[in-house]
C-alpha cells in the first residue's frame, strides 16, 4: 500500500516539477487565448456542420418529391 | 375437336390475365445521386476537420507563415481559381445541355471543362515543384505540412473526380453501355464539390 502511495506521490510530483510532460498532450502546444478561441469556434464548426448538411439534403429531398406528388 | 380434360385447364390457365401491378412512381431523385450526396457530406467533414486543424495550428504560431519559409504564388493560383471556377461553369452548361438531349454539344463542352480541370492539376502541380525548389516540404515545417496536406487532399480529388469524368465523357453516347446523362450526374455533382471548396481553401491558406 505505501508503495502505491509513493507512486502517486511521484507521478504528482513529476506533473508539478516537470510540466513539459503535461504540455506533451497533441491539443496543448499552446495556451493562447487565440489558440482557446480557435478551439472553441472549430468545435461549434464541427458540431453544427453535419447537422446542417443533413437538414439541408432531407429538405431538398422533400421539396424533390413534394413536386411529384 | 375433342379436347382432353388437362388440355382444357391449360386454356383456361393461359387466358387468365393477371391482376395489372400499380406501377411505382418514378423517383425523382436518382440512387446515384442521394448516394453521391452522402459521400459528399462525408467529404465536407473531412475537408472542415483539416481547415480546423489548419486554423488551431495556425493560432497558436506567433508569425504565420514561419520566418525563412517560401510565399506561396498568391497570382498564380488566383488564375489557377479562375481556370477551375470556369471549368464549374461549364460543367454546369454541359449539364443543361445534356438535359436538353443535346448529347454531341454536351460531350464537347463536357470535354473542356475536363480540360479547365486538368490544367489546374497540371498548373498546381508545377508550383509543387516550384515551392520544393525553394525549400517548402512536408518536413520542412508546420507551414509546409499542413500545405501539402491540404492543398494535397484537393488535388488528389481533383484527379479521382477527372479520372472518373473522363471515363463517363468515353462512354456518353457510346453504342454500347453507355452513361446517359442522369448517371453522369452525380460525378457532376462531385466536381461541383471539387470546385467549391477550392476557392474557400485558396483564400484560408494563401491569401490570410
Amino acid at each position: 500500500m505505501r508503495k502505491k502511495q509513493l507512486v502517486h506521490f511521484l507521478l504528482f510530483l513529476n506533473f508539478i516539477l516537470a510540466p513539459g510532460i503535461v504540455q506533451a498532450c497533441a491539443v496543448c502546444f499552446s495556451g493562447t487565448e487565440e489558440t482557446l478561441e480557435a478551439f472553441y469556434v472549430t468545435t461549434i464548426f464541427l458540431t453544427l456542420l453535419p447537422f446542417v448538411m443533413l437538414a439541408s439534403i432531407g429538405y431538398w429531398l422533400y421539396r424533390q418529391y413534394q413536386k411529384v406528388q | 375437336m375433342k379436347t382432353s380434360s388437362s388440355q382444357s385447364v391449360l386454356f383456361a390457365t393461359a387466358e387468365v390475365s393477371l391482376p395489372s401491378q400499380p406501377k411505382r412512381a418514378k423517383s425523382p431523385v436518382s440512387n446515384g445521386v442521394v448516394g453521391m450526396l452522402i459521400f459528399m457530406v462525408t467529404e465536407t467533414m473531412f475537408f472542415a476537420a483539416l481547415i480546423s486543424a489548419y486554423l488551431v495550428i495556425r493560432a497558436g504560431l506567433e508569425e504565420w507563415p514561419p520566418w525563412g519559409q517560401p510565399r506561396l504564388p498568391v497570382e498564380t493560383t488566383a488564375f489557377n481559381t479562375v481556370v477551375l471556377l470556369a471549368s464549374g461553369l461549364l460543367m454546369g452548361y454541359s449539364r443543361a445541355l445534356l438535359q436538353k438531349n443535346n448529347i454531341q454539344k454536351g460531350r464537347r463542352w463536357l470535354g473542356i471543362s475536363i480540360l479547365l480541370g486538368a490544367f489546374f492539376l497540371i498548373s498546381q502541380g508545377y508550383e509543387w515543384l516550384q515551392l520544393i525548389k525553394f525549400g517548402l516540404t512536408v518536413s520542412s515545417s508546420v507551414y509546409g505540412g499542413l500545405f501539402y496536406l491540404i492543398i494535397g487532399a484537393h488535388g488528389f480529388h481533383v484527379v479521382g473526380t477527372l479520372a472518373a469524368l473522363i471515363y463517363a465523357w468515353n462512354r456518353l453516347g457510346a453504342y454500347e453501355n453507355p452513361v446517359t446523362p442522369e448517371g453522369l450526374f452525380p460525378f457532376q455533382l462531385l466536381w461541383y464539390f471539387v470546385v467549391c471548396v477550392w476557392p474557400i481553401l485558396y483564400v484560408l491558406v494563401y491569401l490570410t
